[in-house]
């Protein structure tokens, strides 16, 4: 009897274990691409290979968190379907015309890759203030299918979308959207480690989207751009020290050295007080550990949302702020995410932001620059 | 007595050393010499303002924090008669946090940089502290069981838990976060002229205390008794409810929910003491509950290794087993 109900114990056990590993993300390994070559150039977690002659095109993302493994495979072809799609693969007809994007970032490059009409639903709705797309959320003719931490199963299902487009998050598993029996397309974008990297993932939108020649142009336009204002951004001598973010609750959240939101203040020719550490992901500090690194900031960016901020807010939120040189010489910068498009452009045009940042770091490099997102605080 | 007067120069000699180990501890790497010279108004500037403005209120934040919720504990275990009373098992802490996610969650958490946020979050967990306590009065005067009032207040934190989740649910993913880093709770966040004030106002309700030592004593004895002896149980129930909840509201406030010290540390004084009576018991547990929240943010910085780890993360570490001896105590 004992045994008995040890045994069922231990079926249930793995029947839970096998249940709550089975809804995670499917990893498959990286398949061969032995002679064919990789139209990307600078991500780092996608890989697309073109097979013309199978009528198909072999599109791969790898996992952040497990870079031996792959987040999804994808086998995108127009027309009939081939005979020959590899196994594990998830086949894709291409061009999308229905599909459910999470993001605001995703949609804005839909956007731009003028195809906002393939976007029939959309997660966290409320949230969406881009216009056309707000208003289509509102009038109910772009579907919200709730929050993405747990949208509708129902509406999902409701809306037959031909994709949905999300965010993996590590260990999170897909949640109920992985029950609709939708392919999933893993936006690992966001994990890139740089701003070009991220910005090639329009190369992948413009497959999906049937707009490849124009993902090809904006990228190339993308890139060229930065690297001009990389270069201009080097010849300053002076690399003036960046302090980013805030004291918030006791706590000071800043970019890892190998991070993204790094590397762009590196690029425009700012020196990064944590360039040395190694963690892509943000640092947890509290204000001792940032005033010993970064007392003599010359520059301060911070963000806020909803209103501009003032220096007697940053003074009055703690008062040991107004003792950054940063702060003392008045040399500190907000963007108001409610009211410039900062959030939305950047991953996908970090020229935008690096020349931002230049004009603030150095602006007799730039002089007469328009700034696009940031006020220097009053 | 003299097991009393052991424990006051104890608690005192610990208070004072942990009070001297947080200035020579943290997140950053100082000397002892360092850490000298910057007391003595040393020429090193950063040193100096991490050391007396950054650690010296730390500490001290810690150290009222501690007293405030562990006397809050005393007092509402003493008035409920039941050793598991404490500040969140009543629901005013649930309400302060309450309070907080209003401000929080429906400003989607990113006013995060202006004054005004600031002082939201101190108002709203003052007031959802408030509004919990103000329900828990109005019940007081119907029931007239303690044990029923408490599985009221219970029942009320568990309605405010409810309201979070849902004000989580419909939050930014930003304001989540916000959320969630303020409820691991922390002493770092105040400067010297707000720990003036959470001083003030925390000595001021410690104060308040005294004067119900004798009403204490007798509510030991249970209501009847205490009544018999001229105290007017209703209305010395509502009052400690009243400074109770301001104390946890006050702490609350400054420095997040902060969990398992006002429960545990009224105990650790009963068993450091050997005696329920609150002329001993009260001071003592001043003492120690300072003290022990000075250990807890001490491990805090130590624990981290160049962070500070949330102090909500290492309160039930410390306080646990203290719970398990208790119930493994009375049960015996």
């Amino acid at each position: 009897m004992c045994n008995t109900f040890l045994l069922l114990a231990a079926l249930l056990l793995t029947g839970i274990v096998a249940a709550s590993c089975g809804g995670g993300n499917r990893d498959t390994q990286p398949a061969a691409s032995d002679s064919i070559p990789n139209l990307v150039e600078e991500a780092r977690l996608l890989r697309i290979f073109d097979r013309d002659s199978l009528g198909f095109t072999a599109v791969e993302v790898v996992n952040p968190w497990d870079t031996t493994r792959l987040l999804g495979a994808y086998a995108l072809y127009e027309g009939a379907k081939p005979d020959s799609l590899p196994s594990g693969y998830t086949p894709l007809q291409v061009p999308l015309t229905r599909t459910l994007v999470y993001s605001g970032v995703h949609t804005g490059l839909i956007n731009e890759l003028g195809r906002l009409d393939a976007v029939a639903g959309v997660a966290d709705g409320d949230y969406f203030t881009q216009q056309p797309l707000a208003s289509l959320i509102r009038s109910g003719k772009v579907v919200n299918v709730g929050a993405s931490a747990s949208p509708s199963l129902e509406a999902i299902v409701a809306l037959k979308p031909q994709a949905v487009f999300l965010s993996p998050f590590e260990n999170a598993g897909t949640g109920v959207v992985g029950e609709a029996g939708v392919p999933l397309i893993q936006c690992a974008d966001y994990m890139e480690a740089t701003p070009k990297g991220r910005a090639e993932w329009v190369k992948l939108f413009g497959l999906l989207f049937g707009a490849r020649e124009k993902a090809d142009s904006i990228y190339s336009s993308v890139s060229r751009e930065y690297d001009r204002l990389s270069a201009i951004a080097a010849k300053s001598e002076r690399k003036p020290l960046v302090l980013t973010e805030m004291l918030t609750d006791g706590y000071w959240f800043v970019p890892g050295g190998r991070s993204y939101a790094a590397r762009l203040i590196q690029d425009a020719g700012g020196e990064y007080p944590w360039a040395a550490n190694s963690s892509a992901g943000s640092l947890q500090l509290d204000f001792s550990s940032v005033y010993a690194r970064a007392a003599d900031a010359d520059v301060w960016l911070l963000r806020s949302y909803g209103r501009d901020l003032t220096l007697d807010d940053l003074r009055s939120t703690y008062l040991l702020n107004n003792q950054f040189k940063a702060f003392k010489e008045g040399n500190v910068w907000c963007a108001n995410t409610a009211e410039v498009p900062m959030f939305e452009e950047f991953p996908f045009h970090p020229e935008r932001l690096l020349r931002e940042y230049i004009a603030i770091f150095h602006p007799e490099q730039l002089p007469g620059e328009q700034l696009r997102y940031y006020k220097k605080m009053k | 007595m003299k097991r009393g007067l052991v424990t006051f120069i104890a608690a005192g000699v610990a208070l004072c050393a942990l009070l001297g180990a947080m200035l020579f501890c943290g997140t950053v790497p100082l000397t002892s010499a360092q850490v000298c010279d910057a007391l003595a108004g040393g020429t090193d500037p950063v040193a100096r303002l991490i050391v007396w403005d950054v650690r010296m209120p730390m500490a001290l934040t810690a150290l009222l924090a501690g007293m405030a919720l562990s006397v809050s504990g005393l007092l509402l275990q003493t008035t409920f008669n039941n050793p598991l009373a404490g500040p969140s098992i009543l629901g005013i802490s649930t309400g302060a946090s309450l309070g907080v996610a209003v401000v929080m969650l429906s400003l989607g958490g990113w006013l995060g940089a202006g004054v005004g946020y600031y002082f939201g979050v101190i108002a709203g967990a003052g007031i959802g502290a408030a509004a919990v306590m103000a329900l828990l009065l109005l019940f007081s005067e119907f029931v007239r069981g303690n044990t029923m009032l408490l599985i009221i207040g219970i029942l009320i934190g568990y309605l405010a838990s409810s309201a979070i989740s849902l004000l989580n649910f419909f939050s930014t993913q930003q304001g989540v976060h916000s959320y969630v880093i303020w409820g691991m709770g922390n002493f770092g966040g105040l400067t010297w002229g707000r720990v003036g004030v959470f001083a003030l106002c925390t000595a001021m309700a410690l104060a308040g205390c005294v004067l119900f030592v004798k009403p204490l004593n007798a509510l030991l004895l249970g209501d009847r008794y205490a009544e018999s002896m001229g105290v007017g149980v209703k209305r010395v129930r509502s009052r400690l409810l009243a400074l109770a909840g301001v104390l946890v509201a006050v702490v609350t406030a400054f420095c997040g929910p902060v969990g398992f010290l006002g429960l545990v540390m009224p105990h650790v004084a009963r068993m450091a003491t050997g005696t329920s009576n609150h002329r001993v018991l009260l001071p003592a547990t001043v003492l120690l509950g300072g003290a022990g929240s000075l250990l807890c943010a001490w491990l805090s910085v130590v624990c981290g290794r160049g962070q500070i780890l949330p102090i909500n993360a290492i309160t039930p570490v410390i306080s646990i087993p203290v719970i398990v001896y208790v119930i493994l105590r009375r049960r015996g």
